[in-house]
């Protein structure tokens, strides 16, 4: 009876840890889809057809997401996607304006996934507040001190994880059904 | 040998039930935790909360966009169909209408609204049979109770007042049997 016991206890265990968040991870993980090394995604967010570990991690994740035709949502990384990005280092976002959708925006998120306190209250910027050049074509700044010439600083930490967010509302067909390879903005570290 | 086997093949079915069951009622849990705090907040079911736009003190969930007005409303037709008319708006809105496992079951926003007013009625299964009265969508919603998460885009500091009208322009009210509803 003991020895019954004890093994139901360690199926019990087992059980919970493969339940867990950090296991959850590791399936979202196996469904993530990259777009030019530097944004990351998850298939399946805002669907009902992914499987219960997946539709498990994305409710931790990212409770309440929207379909991909209403939203796709990215989290932007510099090499490794696994690692969030560190406040203390400066990072680049350049690209263009037109991304095809209603909108997008581009936020950044303390180690805690709340909007980082400064002085210029700027926590996001969106296609329709960038300064562009003439063609169109605009360079994020995201760093601690704002940069000489920054056209459009992000501030940021000065320490500890961060995560900068890409959402794009109401993209066409043609962004996402291609979601690893339809160009999006790229992030570069300043060194 | 064998007994040893046995053994191994009983703890990993337990881990399988265990984990798969808390593993798929995970979403119903997470909303649940959500909506009791929406109605907590709202005093009751079929209200909307109307949240300030996003700052670096807000605390209502992670990883807000500080873009986007956010209204929420936790939704019960056991008793009753909820209709619901929200006022037109010249820019972005979307209310996401959400079941108690997390599933979107419907959406109407500023692309099916396209600037009028938007006017629809939610039910269940287990909503007593009602009219739907003139001019209005209907969603059916897997569960009885679910979440209307309702999101407008601020463009500039200066539309959030407007948008504010807007919000508290909203009609939510039940649809009760032999009760005249416009």
């Amino acid at each position: 009876m003991t020895r019954f016991a004890l093994t139901v206890a360690a199926g019990i265990a087992v059980g919970f840890l493969a339940s867990t968040t950090p296991a959850l991870k590791l399936r979202g993980l196996v469904s993530s889809i990259t777009n030019g090394d530097c944004w990351v995604t998850v298939e399946g967010i805002g669907s009902k057809d992914a499987d219960p570990v997946l539709r498990a991690f994305i409710a931790r994740a990212g409770i309440f997401g929207n379909s991909k035709d209403k939203a796709v949502y990215f989290n932007g990384y510099v090499g490794s996607r696994v690692k969030r990005l560190k406040g203390g280092s400066h990072y680049q976002i350049t690209g263009q304006t037109n991304i095809p959708a209603a909108w997008w925006s581009i936020t950044l998120y303390d180690a805690d996934f709340f909007l980082f306190d400064n002085a210029d209250h700027r926590y996001s910027f969106a296609n329709f507040n960038l300064k562009t050049d003439d063609a169109g074509h605009f360079v994020i700044d995201v760093a601690a001190e704002r940069p000489p010439n920054a056209t459009n600083w992000l501030p940021s930490p000065n320490a500890g994880n961060i995560t900068l967010a890409l959402r794009i509302y109401e993209p066409t067909p043609a962004l996402y059904e291609h979601l690893a390879t339809y160009p999006l903005p790229r992030i570069v570290e300043v060194k | 040998m064998r007994r040893n086997v046995a053994y191994v093949v009983i703890a990993l079915a337990v881990a399988l039930l265990f984990g798969g069951l808390r593993i798929h009622f995970l979403p119903e849990r997470l909303m649940a935790e959500r909506t009791d705090i929406y109605v907590k907040q709202a005093g009751g079911h079929n209200r909307f909360v109307h949240q300030k736009l996003p700052d670096a003190s807000w605390r209502e969930f992670v990883s807000p966009s500080p873009d986007l007005l956010y209204s929420y409303l936790v939704f019960d037709t056991t008793q009753a169909p909820i209709a619901v008319e929200i006022p037109g708006h010249d820019d972005y809105w979307i209310n996401q209408m959400v079941d108690d496992r997390t599933d979107t079951f419907g959406y109407v926003g500023h692309d099916t609204a396209r600037g009028g007013v938007s006017k629809f009625v939610v039910y269940s299964d287990v909503t007593p049979a009602f009219d739907v009265p003139e001019g209005f969508s209907t969603f059916k919603s897997p569960s009885p109770t679910g979440l209307f998460l309702l999101r407008y885009l601020v463009r500039t500091p200066d539309s959030i007042d407007r948008i504010d009208e807007a919000r508290q322009r909203i009609r939510v009210w039940e649809i009760w049997p032999g009760a005249k509803n416009s």
